[in-house]
């Protein structure tokens, strides 16, 4: 069975427009002007269970209203969407105790309780019997090291140990399905390597499905094997990372740091499929298309022509991957910051 | 390690929250019991600040009341009812009202906790009613002195008064009491589930707030106008004075004083109405 | 001081402005609630005084009277009233105020500022309509003289600034206690029967009404209705006002003090 379903999925809201200033302020308490927002605008796919998807998209893309259709938070304006078999919204109660969710930004625990208090009234909620409680916290409390807060009140954790808490939480049972928004914002390095590190443990261990947002791409390179792309509503990709790399691949870069700074003309004369950015003085970027034996061509002729103490081939970064996408398919919108 | 991770939905073993009425309201006072505790534990933690807020809760009670004294040391009697009798009305609203604040006070806050500040995401994603959730999500405690006082002045009223109690007639102040608190939480969880609909931090609440008050005093001596919004349309009248008006064999509303418990359901209905169509309507903050 | 020095004020009177203006629907139920509360009040006094004969007067105040210095005083909160006890127990308990201590302003001023600005816009957009609904509403009195009048207006801007240095103290409260939400109720009800909003401070019992001169509660409500209603001879109502501005002068010395006092302990001791 298909662990996510959902077909042409749409969301609208009506949002009220403030105008600036004091006048505009005055005029609103008479009269407010609101416009429709296509939040998600028709998107189609599918996961298979155990998969590991990243989510990813500029702000205000639509990932958010997504998933919280997704989570049975909020009703679609139009489409279908099953997960799990069931329709979350409309099977609520009965859809949530197969998911986890985690949002980087806030907390799911009562913030003024001590963390295994937290943990406690959420076995009652999923109904656990206090010996599964403590065996899933047996099983938890190692990996994600709770035993060094416990017993500390959730508004007293470091951001770090809030979202080791957090991630227990809502694995306490077991769900079938994780979403996770934002799992490692404002981490440091480390905190960051642990939690992706343990969420591959979860996926590998139990079978769960994760479909994960985030604006930090290094968490996509490190967890995620397929990868959906979202702008305006809309899904602009949905395949393997590698494929989505490949499809910016289409230009080759090279950095060449040469011995003495070259003339322009000279640069020029490699040939006019080549375009070159200058890095400073001895240090240029040059970016041609890719083809057969483009690359060959090039630097044979340019070992040829100068004197080049070094040659690097960066990779293409995701950032820069996922730019290409935007400004090749919506050439008129702003691209991702 | 287990695999029911990969098993379907049908054979869960865990779905207490589904199913009939009687395993989910169990289910629901096991939860929340436990957490009462654990918040009379964390208020309890910080000793002297609880005894404080107590203290200071009690103060603010004892001062609306002390109000009601002073109007009697300059006239004899209120439109035909003397001190006494309203505070044994007063009383019995103070009850009310300290339940309504210990229990529901967080439908006051709702549009600015839950919907602003985006804190009923979490609640849509337990297994939990989600009304529950909300009603039961806090607790204040300290509301409680105002119960203890209202108690205090009811006794204080009934014994001046010199009225004669029998079991039924406290019966009937336990089940009028109670109904008052229930009109309360039902008018709060309709103006709540407006917020769903306003984006504005307090919606509604704050004037159906302040008209707690008018229940407080005999009905007659306001405008026939008002006396029917209250009796009909946002039933304070109900929460304490025509059941008072039982308790002290007054005439003209014997027929109302009844009622309570029946408004109290009704307005019930109306309420989980409302909370059906707010949830439904729900539009997370950001997208 | 200098006109920049009052600049960065100057900023925060206007974004309070702008805070309050964006609540459109706080601002419509904000006139239904006043009309409630003098409704509620209207009633009770005029069943009160029902066992008295038409004209006749309790206290100094005949019926007439008694609803205007209701309404009058209501009218007069509308503009003065302000949560900056509240504002500052948030700040205080989610630790910002270390960073506004970080700001080249004073904490103090910046808190009156906002208050100030809140108020600015209630009396413009929010006290007229609760005025214009009251008097058509009850047989109101209009200002016993035009001095009167004029001193009633100033008054108003003293009672603010009362009003929201007694917020001050309260809210600075949080600074030792965990919680001051019972504190804040308790202060609500306290203010709202001492300060005279409910009753004239001559409806006391004899001993309260004593204490009540040495505090300065009832230059918030009762000075302002009573120099509305020409409690005062004219050419006394400077008295009243110098009153309002020796207490404005304490409480914000003592605000002052206790603000230097606590902040120094929150730099040394931390959060």
């Amino acid at each position: 069975m298909t662990a996510v379903d959902v077909r042409d999925l749409r969301k609208t809201f009506r949002r009220f427009r403030r105008r600036e200033g004091l006048g505009g302020a005055l005029k609103d308490l008479v009269h407010r002007r609101s416009e429709t927002i296509e939040a998600v605008n028709g998107i189609t796919f599918s996961i298979e269970p155990g998969e590991r998807v990243g989510y990813i998209g500029p702000n205000g893309a639509g990932k958010s209203t997504s998933v919280k259709m997704l989570t049975g938070i909020l009703t679609p304006t139009s489409g279908r969407m099953q997960v799990l078999g069931m329709e979350p919204f409309r099977d609520r109660r009965e859809y949530v105790q197969h998911i986890g969710v985690v949002f980087g930004q806030r907390t799911q625990l009562w913030w003024d309780l001590a963390v295994i208090e937290s943990f406690r009234l959420l076995g009652k909620m999923y109904r656990l019997e206090p010996g599964r409680l403590d065996e899933r916290l047996g099983e938890l409390r190692e990996i994600l090291e709770l035993d060094e807060f416990l017993h500390t009140p959730v508004r007293k954790l470091s951001l770090g140990q809030r979202m080791r808490a957090d991630l227990a939480a809502s694995l306490l049972h077991r769900p079938r399905l994780l979403f996770l928004d934002e799992p490692t914002i404002g981490l440091d390095l480390m905190a960051k390597d642990a939690i992706r590190s343990f969420l591959k443990q979860v996926n590998e261990r139990f079978g769960t499905t994760i479909l994960l947002t985030t604006h930090d791409l290094r968490d996509i390179e490190a967890l995620t094997e397929r990868v959906l792309v979202i702008d305006h509503g809309q899904l602009l990709f949905d395949g393997a990372l590698d494929l989505l790399r490949g499809q910016a691949d289409q230009e080759s870069v090279a950095v060449l740091d040469f011995l003495e700074p070259p003339e322009p003309e000279a640069l020029r004369g490699v040939g006019d499929w080549v375009r070159w950015t200058r890095l400073s003085s001895t240090r240029f970027e040059a970016r041609f298309s890719k083809s057969d034996r483009s690359l060959a061509r090039f630097l044979g002729k340019v070992v040829a022509d100068f004197a080049v103490a070094d040659v690097s081939l960066p990779e293409p970064s995701i950032e820069e991957v996922i730019r290409k996408i935007y400004q090749e398919r919506r050439p008129e919108r702003e691209v991702m910051a | 390690m287990g695999d029911d991770a990969v098993s379907s939905p049908l054979d869960s073993p865990s779905r207490p929250f589904v199913g009939p009425l009687g395993t989910r309201l169990r289910a629901t006072v096991e939860v929340y019991g436990a957490l009462f505790v654990q918040m009379l534990k964390v208020r309890l933690a910080y000793k002297a600040d609880f005894f404080a807020d107590l203290a200071a809760t009690a103060l603010g009670g004892l001062a609306s009341l002390l109000f009601v004294f002073l109007l009697f040391l300059r006239a004899p009697e209120l439109a035909g009812w003397s001190r006494d009798e309203i505070l044994l009305i007063y009383g019995m609203s103070m009850i009310s009202y300290g339940l309504f604040g210990c229990i529901s006070w967080n439908l006051y806050e709702f549009g600015d906790r839950y919907i602003i500040q985006g804190q009923f995401d979490r609640v849509m994603l337990r297994p939990v009613g989600t009304y529950a959730q909300v009603l039961f999500d806090s607790f204040r405690i300290p509301a409680l002195s105002e119960c203890l006082i209202g108690a205090g002045v009811v006794a204080f009223a009934m014994q001046r008064l010199e009225l004669v109690i029998s079991g039924t007639d406290l019966f009937f102040a336990a089940v009028a009491v109670t109904s008052g608190f229930v009109i309360f939480t039902a008018v709060f969880s309709i103006l709540a589930s407006l917020s769903f609909h306003f984006e504005d931090r307090i919606g509604v609440s704050p004037p159906v707030f302040n008209m707690i008050s008018f229940g407080r005093y005999p009905q007659t001596i306001f405008p026939s106008a008002l006396r029917f919004v209250l009796r009909w349309v946002i039933p304070f009248g109900f929460v304490a004075f025509y059941p008072a008006t039982g308790l002290l064999g007054r005439t003209p509303y014997r027929g109302l004083a009844v009622l309570s418990p029946l408004v109290a359901v009704a307005f019930c209905v109306l309420a989980y109405g409302f909370w059906r169509w707010g949830v439904r309507r729900y539009e997370s903050t950001g997208f | 001081m200098t006109a920049t020095a009052f600049a960065p004020y100057a900023a925060f009177v206007r974004a309070a402005f702008l805070k309050t203006l964006a609540y459109r629907l706080r601002y419509y139920t904000g006139v239904v609630t006043y009309l409630i509360y003098v409704t509620t009040y209207y009633f009770l006094w005029k069943a009160l005084y029902a066992w008295k004969e038409p004209g006749e007067s309790m206290q100094g105040f005949d019926l007439e009277s008694m609803a205007t210095y209701i309404a009058v005083g209501w009218m007069a909160r509308s503009f003065y009233f302000n949560n900056v006890d509240r504002d500052i127990a948030d700040l205080i308990r989610e630790g910002d105020v270390a960073m506004t201590l970080a700001r080249p302003v004073s904490f103090h001023g910046m808190m009156i500022a906002d208050a100030f600005g809140a108020s600015l816009f209630r009396l413009l957009c929010f006290t007229p309509p609760v005025a214009i609904v009251l008097f058509l509403l009850f047989p109101l009195k209009a200002p016993a003289t035009g001095w009167a009048g004029l001193a009633f207006f100033v008054s108003c801007f003293l009672s603010l600034l009362i009003f929201a240095h007694v917020n001050l103290l309260v809210g600075m409260m949080a600074f030792r206690l965990h919680s001051i939400q019972g504190i804040m109720r308790a202060k609500h009800y306290l203010l709202e029967l001492l300060s005279g909003l409910l009753m004239p401070v001559t409806f006391f019992p004899g001993w309260l009404e004593n204490l009540s001169r040495w505090l300065p509660f009832q230059d918030i409500a009762y000075l302002p209705a009573s120099l509305y209603l020409g409690r005062f001879p004219d050419a006394q109502l400077w008295q009243p006002l110098l009153r309002q501005s020796l207490w404005v002068l304490g409480l914000g010395l003592l605000a002052a003090w206790i603000w230097s006092r606590e902040s120094r302990r929150l730099t040394v001791h931390g959060g």
